[in-house]
């Protein structure tokens, strides 16, 4: 396999497993509508999920090991095709009128930088609840929830967060297909289709922020 | 028919300039006077340049050779749009006609990649006949010419293989890239062999091999800003890329 075909199949396939991943993550976020039970449970279950094999917290801990190589990997593989894009980026002395690059698809290595930063400052927040506002409470989920985008400074940046992931996915999603050289009439579809998917995605994972931080 | 007329215009023309790979380029700006608008825009370069040759002024430097859009040769930015703001032409197919309300033209030689200048508006683009020689090619002895039946293609597959033969190697694709990337003419010439019966035989070592050669020649990685399609005067898809990346994961 060429280099560019396997640095190519790493980023889209570990691209593609995260946005999955963040489907699953959405619809567990919404379960906060569902009230303090509903959520919490929730995050019982992903601890407990598969205790009677595994015990508890293995099947959790397996995932997260699996996403963390699945970030390694992509963040890897686009640094190497960013190098050589970078490398080969052309510098005109008069400005070259783009048609079809969009401000994501120009960004995405900085978009990805954003991203991780942000998913650091999203463990050590929620997951690992070292930084935290006043009144969090390990494992209380909903209540942290809710005190921390009541702080404008939460809400702040996971609004930023949010977006910045969106944005990484609208362009991500439809690469991912045309480098996979999925059926190019689903991929065409596809591109106009990301930004819409991408949408949903920011919509449901600020869903949560803005309804705890003006209407609650 | 279109009318043709005595009519006249004239154009400003902001070129750059650049002796030698090693010098230091920058623009300079001319006026073109009394120019038809039934001339194209190389006729017009070629005026300006017996205007600069009687003045003992050296002439523009620009590549072309059929000046009618079927041989690559020609090609620069123009006003930021390799090959010009109109669709599907190569820029030897332009007319002064379709600039009568420009005023001033800026004519930048295509960059990108391992593309240098080698004289104002003309680039070596030699990376690209490197990408062909590592794997662009078919080599089983093919005899003389066959019986036209004795190899049968399925029209649908002859007509998408005319299609990607259809690019003509100009580097547009390289010039309108932000990654300086040629995947769109790579790919079409891999799609162009890769699918015809003569082409299979070798089809996964040429596929990792341009793929291969594309980026040792210092071109980008495509990232799928789908610039390139804009631009090729012979409207190669990005379908074409969709077929490369592919055949490269089973390469
Ligand atoms: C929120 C998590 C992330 C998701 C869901 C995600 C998803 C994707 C997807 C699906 C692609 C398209 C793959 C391709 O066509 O090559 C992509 C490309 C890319 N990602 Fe991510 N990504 C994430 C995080 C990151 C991070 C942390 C970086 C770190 C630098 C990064 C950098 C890039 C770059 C530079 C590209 C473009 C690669 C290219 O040139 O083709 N991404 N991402
Ligand atoms: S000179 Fe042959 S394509 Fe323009």
């Amino acid at each position: 396999m060429s280099k560019i075909s396997f640095l190519k199949l790493v980023s889209s396939s570990t691209g593609l497993f995260i946005i999955l991943f963040l489907i699953l993550h959405v619809s567990g976020n919404l379960k906060y509508f569902g009230g303090p039970d509903s959520l919490d449970n929730y995050a019982l279950f992903l601890r407990i999920f598969g205790k009677e094999i595994l015990g508890e917290y293995t099947f959790l801990n397996l995932f997260r090991i699996v996403l963390v190589i699945a970030f390694i990997l992509h963040i890897w593989s686009t640094y190497l095709l960013t190098r050589y894009n970078a490398k080969a980026s052309p510098q005109y002395e008069s400005s070259l009128a783009y048609k079809s690059t969009t401000f994501s698809s120009k960004y995405m290595f900085v978009l990805g930088i954003l991203a991780l930063s942000f998913l650091v400052f999203h463990i050590l927040h929620f997951t690992l609840g070292i930084i935290h506002p006043d009144g969090f409470e390990y494992l209380k989920v909903y209540n942290n929830v809710t005190i921390s985008f009541k702080n404008t400074i939460y809400f702040l940046i996971y609004f930023i967060g949010v977006t910045v992931v969106s944005l990484h996915v609208s362009h991500g999603i439809w690469s991912a297909f045309q480098s996979l050289g999925f059926n190019y009439l689903f991929v065409k579809h596809a591109r106009n289709f990301a930004k819409l998917f991408a949408m949903f995605l920011w919509i449901g994972f600020l869903s949560v922020p803005i309804f705890v931080y003006f209407f609650k | 028919m279109r009318e043709v007329t005595n009519r006249s215009m004239e154009i400003r023309l902001k070129i750059w300039r650049q002796e030698s790979p090693e010098s230091n380029g920058y623009f300079e700006e001319f006026l073109v006077e009394n120019i038809s608008p039934e001339a194209s825009l190389l006729e017009a370069l070629d005026s300006l340049n017996e205007r600069l040759t009687l003045e003992n002024r050296r002439p523009i430097s620009f590549d072309s050779d059929c000046r009618e859009g079927i041989c690559g040769t020609c090609g620069f930015v123009i006003n930021g749009r390799p090959h010009g703001p109109f669709p599907g032409v190569t820029t030897c197919q332009l007319h002064m006609r379709m600039f009568e309300k420009a005023g001033l033209l800026v004519l930048e030689p295509f960059r990108g990649g391992p593309f240098k200048v080698l004289k104002d508006l003309i680039v070596d683009r030699s990376g690209l006949d490197r990408i062909i020689q590592a794997g662009g090619f078919i080599s089983v002895s093919t005899g003389s010419a066959p019986e036209a039946n004795s190899i049968l293609v399925p029209k649908n597959l002859a007509e998408e293989a005319f299609n990607a033969a259809a690019c003509i190697g100009c580097g547009a694709c390289v010039a309108a890239c932000p990654n300086g990337s040629a995947m769109l003419f790579t790919a079409a010439k891999i799609k162009h062999l890769n699918i015809l019966p003569q082409g299979k035989a070798e089809s996964k070592k040429r596929t990792k091999n341009m793929l291969d050669a594309m980026i040792n020649e210092g071109f980008g990685a495509c990232s799928n800003h789908g610039e390139c399609e804009t631009v090729c005067p012979k409207r190669i898809s990005l379908e074409t890329i969709n077929f490369a990346f592919k055949e490269g994961l089973s390469s």
